[in-house]
């Protein structure tokens, strides 16, 4: 549906990263060449303004691919892979929780995340 | 209680990790209100976006969650902005015939399927459904000037979020507008927090959330309705008032500021001290 992207540049106008400064997808939906995909927040204003249903997201995600991924983009992936959470989350977050008066939870397994993942 | 169980928490990883007060108020939140709740056993990232970044297999992810609650009979109640967005997209993913063979093919090794039954909702979602119970509910009105942001994704793609207006969404003003609380509008209520621009690039996430905070000097207290957005303007305001600590406001989420308002106590709520000073002052003005 990228085909469908006549480059008016709304997408641009209202994305947040763009009016902060950094250049992203809009950037490059709108003919600019120096952007990355990293920059965008997920907000999804951009895709619900395209005047042509351009999917935004996927162009956005599929550019995130091509891309040189940030390291702490990339340990959080990691992490998933590993533990099942973007976040090495352990059974000693039980100690916490009980701190907060929260009941235990049981995380999911290592091994149900090999079954479940086999993109590493 | 059983008989009202509807929802299957599912706090994802920040709010696991990192923000227990938000779990607790929603739960002592819809407790109060009679909406039956229980844990997730074992449930996982939602997949998007961290995995989806790097691989389509995101949706195995979502779809194994979706799983989990549809085995339990129950909806998905979610607390965040990107949980939310990526559970419903996978959910509507599950129509097409091939995406859910292909998915089933793999759940099927840890013993589990799925069809996308079992519903995703967001606790905004769920609050603007029982908002009359709600407003019957509300014994101790609040005296507090607050300011909003807006989640972006639990209303945005608009045909994936399916709830309020995508670009101009009101739920949180008319929440709030039950618990007798003043509403500052700051005109960046709808904007990103760009809490997640913190990852690639972090003078960009600390400027946006200045913005945001600044907009609201006017309020007593900020409320927010995701882990996202809590954690770049209540956790990250050391960083962006960095030699300015006088302007640090204080934060609530969502169901902590109603909470209040049905006369639960502030500890209860994971309610923080600043916010209970604010509370006491208002009690003796
Ligand atoms: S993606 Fe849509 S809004 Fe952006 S430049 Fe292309 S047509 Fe315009
Ligand atoms: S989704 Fe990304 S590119 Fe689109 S408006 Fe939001 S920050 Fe900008």
């Amino acid at each position: 549906m990228i085909e469908n992207c006549t480059h008016c540049g709304l997408c641009r106008e209202v994305c947040p990263a763009e009016k902060l400064g950094g250049r992203t997808i809009t950037s490059l939906l709108s003919g600019g060449d120096e952007y990355s995909a990293w920059l965008c927040c997920c907000c999804q204003l951009c895709q619900e303004v395209c005047p042509e249903g351009v999917d935004i997201h996927q162009v956005m995600m599929c550019e995130r691919r091509r891309e040189p991924a940030p390291d702490p983009h990339r340990r959080s992936f990691e992490n998933v892979l590993r533990y099942g959470y973007a976040f090495p989350i352990t059974e000693d977050i039980n100690a916490m929780r009980s701190a907060h008066g929260l009941d235990p939870v049981e995380l999911i397994s290592a091994e149900q995340v090999r079954l479940l993942l086999h993109c590493l | 209680m059983t008989s009202n169980l509807r929802f299957v928490f599912y706090p994802g990883c920040l709010v696991l990790q990192r923000m227990p007060q938000y779990e607790l108020a929603t739960k002592r939140l819809l407790a109060a209100l009679g909406i039956g709740l229980q844990d997730m056993p074992q449930a996982s990232c939602c997949g998007a976006p961290v995995v989806e970044s790097f691989s389509d297999e995101w949706v195995y992810l979502a779809a194994y969650n979706l799983a989990l609650a549809e085995r339990l009979g129950l909806d998905v109640l979610t607390v965040c902005g990107s949980c939310t967005n990526s559970l419903k997209r996978a959910r509507l993913a599950l129509r097409d015939p091939e995406v859910r063979e292909d998915v089933n093919r793999r759940l099927a090794a840890l013993g589990l399927s799925v069809e996308g039954r079992a519903e995703v909702k967001h606790l905004l979602q769920v609050l603007m459904e029982h908002r009359a119970a709600l407003k019957e509910s509300v014994t101790a009105p609040l005296r507090l000037k607050v300011a909003l942001t807006y989640p972006c994704q639990v209303f945005r793609p608009g045909d994936v979020a399916a709830f309020d207006d995508p670009l101009q969404p009101q739920s949180m003003h008319e929440l709030v507008a039950l618990t007798g609380a003043e509403i500052v509008e700051t005109g960046v209520e709808h904007e990103c927090c760009g809490s997640t621009l913190y990852t690639s690039n972090q003078p960009l996430a600390l400027s946006a959330g200045r913005r945001k905070l600044e907009a609201s000097r006017g309020a007593d207290v900020l409320v927010d309705s995701c882990g996202n957005c809590h954690w770049l303007l209540e956790r990250m305001q050391r960083a962006i008032w960095a030699g300015e600590p006088h302007k640090r406001l204080p934060v609530l989420f969502m169901p902590q500021l109603l909470g209040l308002a049905l006369g639960l106590a502030p500890d209860e709520l994971g309610v923080n001290s600043r916010v209970v000073a604010l509370l006491g002052r208002d009690a003796h003005d």
